[in-house]
């Protein structure tokens, strides 16, 4: 017997015992649009007294226990009694930043000292940025956030995930997995077998959900087409993503869509804050909420000033999930705009109108404008004919002024007598939005190179400091 | 829900986040304790997730020898 003659009867098996099987929620909880509507919903003066009651416990037992905090809050001057407000959370406490986590890591002063016990996982970070940072933590820490997006989405335990997905050191969605096991639903776990094998897999498992980056929710729908197989045509009704901006850029979210034949979700994580993570609201796609059940987000300027509802600037987090290594005021530099009003989704918990728009430390300065690497892709994004596929060069520096070039594929189907008016249409684009100059390459379809987990989209050529 | 059934639902977490701690600190059962550690991280996790509760409060006890 084939594998996919016994899964059709264990499938059969299982659709006959239905009826005497109870069902893992009640119907009242099926038919919740909210996974934690209680705080999904809470009034935001209700939520910030919450924040406040959080934090002020969690700078308390950071300076109790954990010798990082301790020497960063005296080195300010600070003590955990000064913190009274949530204003003073804004003004008074020093904020982290990943290179004063990675200086304690190192010294054994960022988590709190004998917890060795507790900590059941031992993730790092993919090095995106920099540093790669230990992520040492319990199995409780990381939960419902990722339940939070998919029971808002209509995903239920009737559904099944498949994880396109290594499962190594970098946590991703090793997170995501907790909260398939948490939520109920059938996990099919791809592991490390190759392209060709998980569109095989998709085909035998018949998946109703794909998790996977979006750059390699791409690729697997790319490859599937290369082995004559049409992704669209798949059991996929859902494609959830993170690790890298998804769908909330439009080109994105429509590539992935037209790709599987299926809706795109977009999920904003930081792995070494455990979860302190935003997710696509599901009555708005240009927005995402931050799960307030897990972390509590400010906005600040440049200064570290906060910047008022609405505007924009870097996302500043402390994350309550991670119990060994809490991550308190942590700048993200991601830069985001923030909204505090409630949404008409139900719920009140902070918007992030366009998800992340740039990283504050990608931004280059040309002609003295800022220009943030995330901006033109996503202004690419909307010139029709180009695809998703996006090069961003940075050249200069040393006394040569800085300049930024793009390369980007066409669309499938495009003419190559098509790419000098593509060309000139992005310039135009970038120069309109931005206000400089900056040379557009429309090279030959899939000459860009394909990656497995992240893509690269910036290529810094300025020389290296060393100091 | 309103908040009577909310208060009620928070009592009976608290309830059952000490019943777990108490199994695992007293049964001397491995099987027990291990499964009773599961059930008490996770109704603190609900506990938490309702806006009560404390997670860091397992940490204290173990955290630089302070005597609590």
């Amino acid at each position: 017997m084939n594998s996919t003659i016994s899964n059709k009867a264990i499938a059969g098996a299982a659709k006959q015992d239905r009826s005497a099987v109870k069902p893992l929620y009640s119907r009242a909880a099926q038919a919740s649009p909210f996974w934690n509507e209680p705080l999904e919903t809470m009034p935001r003066r209700e939520l910030d007294a919450m924040h406040l009651r959080r934090l002020k416990g969690l700078i308390d037992h950071a300076y109790r226990h954990i010798p990082m905090y301790r020497e960063i809050y005296d080195k300010a001057g600070v003590k955990p009694e000064d913190i009274q407000s949530l204003d003073d959370y804004a003004k008074k406490l020093p904020s982290i930043d990943k290179s004063d986590v990675s200086f304690y890591q190192k010294q054994g002063k960022a988590t709190v000292p004998g917890s060795e016990e507790h900590t059941t996982f031992m993730y790092q970070t993919s090095g995106t940025s920099g540093n790669i940072l230990l992520e040492p933590g319990n199995y409780a820490d990381n939960v419902n956030n990722w339940a939070s997006q998919w029971w808002a989405h209509g995903i239920r335990p009737s559904d099944s995930f498949y994880f396109a997905f290594g499962f190594g050191t970098f946590m991703a969605f090793w997170s995501a997995y907790q909260d398939a096991l948490l939520l109920g639903g059938q996990i099919i776990t791809g592991g490390g077998v190759d392209t060709k094998t998980r569109i095989l897999q998709i085909q035998q498992f018949r998946p109703t959900v794909l998790i996977a980056t979006p750059t390699y929710a791409l690729r697997l729908a790319e490859v599937a087409r290369e082995i004559g197989v049409d992704p669209r045509a798949s059991s996929v009704r859902i494609v959830t993503t993170a690790g890298e901006p998804g769908a909330i850029v439009p080109a994105i979210r429509r590539a992935i869509e037209d790709a599987w034949g299926a809706t795109a979700l977009d999920l904003y994580g930081i792995s070494e804050l455990w979860g302190s993570t935003s997710w696509e609201c599901p009555k708005h796609q240009d927005r995402m909420h931050l799960s307030e059940n897990s972390a509590y987000g400010i906005v600040v300027d440049e200064s570290g000033g906060l910047v008022p509802d609405g505007g924009k600037g870097e996302f500043v987090l402390t994350n309550y999930e991670s119990t060994v290594q809490p991550l308190i005021k942590y700048r993200t530099h991601d830069i985001v705009e923030w909204h505090k009003a409630p949404c008409d989704c139900g719920r009140t918990w902070l918007s992030l109108r366009g998800g992340v728009l740039a990283r504050s430390d990608q931004m280059v300065t040309v002609k003295g404008t800022n220009v943030y690497p995330t901006s033109v892709q996503v202004l690419l994004g909307e010139v029709r004919g180009l695809s998703e596929r996006v090069e961003i060069h940075i050249h200069g520096g040393d006394g040569v002024p800085v300049s930024v070039e793009v390369k980007v594929e066409p669309r499938e189907g495009v003419e190559a007598a098509s790419f000098p008016a593509l060309k000139a249409q992005a310039e135009k684009q970038l120069h309109d939005m931005i206000g400089v100059s900056i040379p557009v390459e429309v090279v030959q379809p899939q000459s860009l190179p394909r990656y497995e987990l992240k893509a690269k989209v910036v290529f810094d050529h300025r020389p290296k400091r060393t100091t | 829900m309103n908040a009577k059934e909310l208060q009620g639902i928070t009592e009976d977490l608290a309830s059952l986040t000490e019943i777990a701690r108490r199994l695992r600190e007293r049964s001397g059962i491995p099987v027990v304790e291990s499964c009773a550690r599961w059930c008490e991280m996770y109704s603190q996790v609900a506990l938490w997730s309702l806006g009560a509760g404390d997670r860091f409060q397992f940490m204290d006890t173990v955290a630089l020898g302070e005597e609590k």
